[in-house]
């Protein structure tokens, strides 16, 4: 039996016994039976507005004691003549126990209502001191401060590297319930249903699409009082806190990419002016050199003919590569407007193939085609640049063994282009790379005398997503690389209708 | 008597002139040159060249604007160079009246292409007879076309398509020029019709797929008819 128990009953007995007295007194003055029941009842009461039910109970069986030895007939004695007083006894004791019940619940409420505007205090509070912060720290700092104080126990904030990944966990326990936490998206730990017996409870800190962190919340004494409103505080807090730090890790994320860009456009601008630089020069010397060799055009054992054809053709393979570059920065930097018109495949194709005729005189191309007239929405320029650009690899590569193969498909929905050889291939590891910059497949290097810096394929790739299409190698059958280019065709074809006389 | 070819050039920069000078002597030409605009028209009124070869970039004025007082007196053949990317300036250069363009840098042989190209254009336009193009005959009064003496059936429009072309051989006819001269329209909208007549014209006159001999595709700018 605790002090407080005895401490109670003491009181409990101390007011029995004092609204005896009284009771006593009202009798004195001639004040009638039913008066007194209610000072008893009165005792009662108090007890249980102020002690709980048990005392209720307590005092009323002391004043039904009381009543029944002090006031009722036969005096001075435990015997109750009249049937009345055990109705009154009776009741008395129910209204005791319904006053006492009454009493609490309304204590609880109480109590609970005070708790919850301390909670909303502590949410404005939060609220207001998360939204000035722009770091992460500054979030983790308030959040654990805030909430230790209001939880009365240590609270801490674990967040996810930038990278996404948690930063490396000492104690297994947290490892164990953070894993669980942010499997299930739910609070794990002691006050649930999942590790109970843990030592901390961990509740994950959701936003909008993914977990960005964990709150921490180590076992303390008091918390299980009225621990029900404690947690939902708790999650009301969490998720002010989760919102706060989702803020805070997306403008981390866009300064980042910012900077990304802006480094990004820089460079290209960079590129673009210095090569611009580099052309202007070297395109001089060409010319001079070229116009050089046509003055000696007749003459035969030009001594120095073969100088200058060398440095003619250094400088203009030197001027094809900066012209290759400025094409990439341009189509990068997407300051390119895309020309596009329907155009039929075979305008594409035959005029690649007479280009081609033109540069690699002698060589032969197959060519296929549509039968009927088939149309394709592109810029045309920036598309016979990119198969240009397919041709002249097939015929470095492929060698002129075998004809090279040019294709035109119309699907439903899309354009395709293909261009075939029969040269060494692409392996598959390399399938993908050899589109990136300055990227060369390794049977680049088994070619004598090759040339290019890789940024043809490069570029075509750019060409073909401004056109929001596909390329693409793959093996062709019999051997040798077959590219290809799928672009996709808008619904709104155009018809046309002849007239004829 | 044959007279040599006599080419005007109309450049500023002198490694290019010397260029042009040593190729056009190589292929037996004569050749003048002026080293701006306003020299340059006046030497075309006074010594009546047979080709015109101007540069777009030329600092004392819009090349557009010569072409275009040119044409006002003259059909001489123009043939513009241009740098590699002034893309528009050379389709607005051929729809104010030049014949051809090369892109700086260019390939010797590929300019002399185009000058022989330009020299065999010069004949007055023709609306009756007969025009013969290798296996190609077009009777220009009864207003047929025969392949290799069968007779190829062309709708109204081919035909029309076909008739500007041979009147300007060799000459590059932007796809707003011949939407105007075939259809009468102007808009831009319109301009796959061309494409397409253009297509289904070739697929009755070339011979072979692939290489085409008469008419050709010059992208971003129109199509050029050889003989």
């Amino acid at each position: 039996m605790t002090l407080i128990h005895l401490r109670r009953s003491l009181l409990s007995t101390l007011l029995v016994v004092s609204f005896t007295v009284l009771a006593h007194g009202f009798q004195a003055l001639g004040i009638s039976d039913a008066s007194i029941v209610l000072t008893l009842l009165m005792a009662v009461v108090l007890c249980g507005w102020f002690f709980g039910t048990l005392y209720s109970i307590f005092a009323a069986i002391l004043s039904i004691l009381s009543h029944s030895y002090f006031f009722s007939y036969p005096i001075y004695s435990f015997q109750v003549n009249d049937p009345q007083h055990y109705v009154a006894f009776a009741f008395m004791l129910v209204i005791g126990v319904i006053i006492s019940a009454l009493a609490q619940r309304i204590k609880t409420q109480k109590k609970s209502l005070q708790f919850r505007k301390q909670g909303l205090e502590i949410l404005n509070q939060l609220g207001r001191k998360l939204s000035n912060q722009i770091d992460r720290e500054g979030v983790e700092q308030i959040a654990e401060e805030l909430l230790s104080e209001v939880l009365q126990c240590k609270v801490q904030v674990v967040t996810k590297e930038e990278n996404g990944d948690w930063s490396s966990e000492d104690d297994p326990e947290l490892l164990r319930l953070r894993v669980v936490a942010e499997q299930t998206r739910n609070k794990v730990g002691w006050t649930t249903a999942i590790e109970p017996d843990a030592a901390l409870l961990v509740c994950p800190l959701v936003g909008s699409n993914d977990v960005v962190g964990v709150l921490v919340v180590s076992r303390a004494q008091d918390l299980s009082s009225a621990i029900h409103e404690k947690l939902l505080l708790l999650e009301t807090l969490s998720s002010t806190v989760s919102l706060s730090l989702e803020r805070v890790l997306l403008i981390e994320e866009s300064r980042n990419t910012a900077v990304l860009m802006e480094t990004e456009k820089a460079r290209n601008t960079l590129l673009h002016g210095v090569s611009h630089d580099l052309r202007t020069p070297l395109t001089v010397i060409s010319a001079n050199v070229a116009g050089m060799l046509l003055e000696r055009a007749n003459r035969a054992d030009d001594p120095d003919r073969t100088s200058l054809e060398s440095i003619k053709s250094e400088t203009d393979a030197l001027i094809g590569q900066i012209n290759n570059l400025l094409e990439l920065t341009r189509l990068s930097a997407g300051s390119l407007t895309l020309r596009r018109e329907w155009v039929p495949v075979e305008d594409i194709i035959s005029s690649c193939t007479e280009v081609f005729y033109a540069r690699h005189p002698g060589s032969t191309m197959t060519v296929h085609y549509p039968a009927d007239i088939k149309l394709c929405y592109v810029d045309e320029e920036l598309m016979q640049h990119a198969l240009m650009n397919l041709l002249g690899n097939a015929a470095q590569y492929g060698g002129t063994e075998a004809p090279i193969e040019i294709e035109a498909l119309s699907h439903t929905n899309y354009s395709e282009f293909i261009v075939r050889d029969r040269g060494p291939g692409i392996p598959d590891a390399e399938k993908k790379l050899i589109f990136g910059k300055f990227e060369r497949g390794s049977s680049s290097k088994k070619i004598p005398g090759h040339r290019g810096s890789g940024l043809g394929l490069s570029i075509i790739e750019a060409i073909v997503n401004l056109h929001k299409g596909n390329v693409g190698v793959r093996d062709r059958q019999g051997g040798g690389a077959e590219f290809w280019i799928r672009l996709p065709v808008p619904e709104s074809r155009p018809q046309f209708l002849e007239q004829s006389q | 008597m044959n007279l040599k070819p006599f080419i005007l050039l109309v450049e500023d920069d002198p490694a290019i002139r010397r260029i042009l000078r040593s190729l056009l002597k190589s292929a037996d030409y004569d050749t003048e040159e002026a080293t701006n605009l306003e020299t340059g028209l006046s030497m075309e009124s006074i010594l009546h060249p047979d080709i015109v070869i101007l540069d777009l970039g030329l600092p004392d004025g819009d090349g557009i604007d010569f072409i275009r007082e040119l044409r006002k007196k003259s059909e001489v053949p123009v043939i513009v160079l241009s740098a590699r990317d002034k893309e528009t300036e050379k389709v607005r250069a051929l729809e104010s009246g030049a014949n051809d363009y090369v892109t700086k840098p260019f390939g010797p042989a590929e300019l002399k292409a185009r000058i022989k190209v330009a020299l065999r254009q010069i004949r007055p336009p023709q609306h009756q007879g007969k025009v013969e193009c290798g296996p190609l005959q077009v009777d220009l009064d009864a207003r047929r076309a025969f392949l290799s003496g069968n007779e190829v059936h062309l709708t109204a429009l081919e035909y029309k398509l076909l008739f500007v072309m041979v009147q300007h051989p060799g000459k590059i006819l932007t796809v707003k020029y011949l939407l105007k001269e075939v259809w009468g329209y102007e808009a831009d909208e319109q301009k796959h019709y061309v494409r397409i007549l253009a297509a289904s014209l070739r697929k009755k006159i070339e011979p072979a797929p692939g290489a085409y001999k008469f008419v050709h595709t010059e992208i971003g700018m129109g199509y050029r008819f050889l003989e």
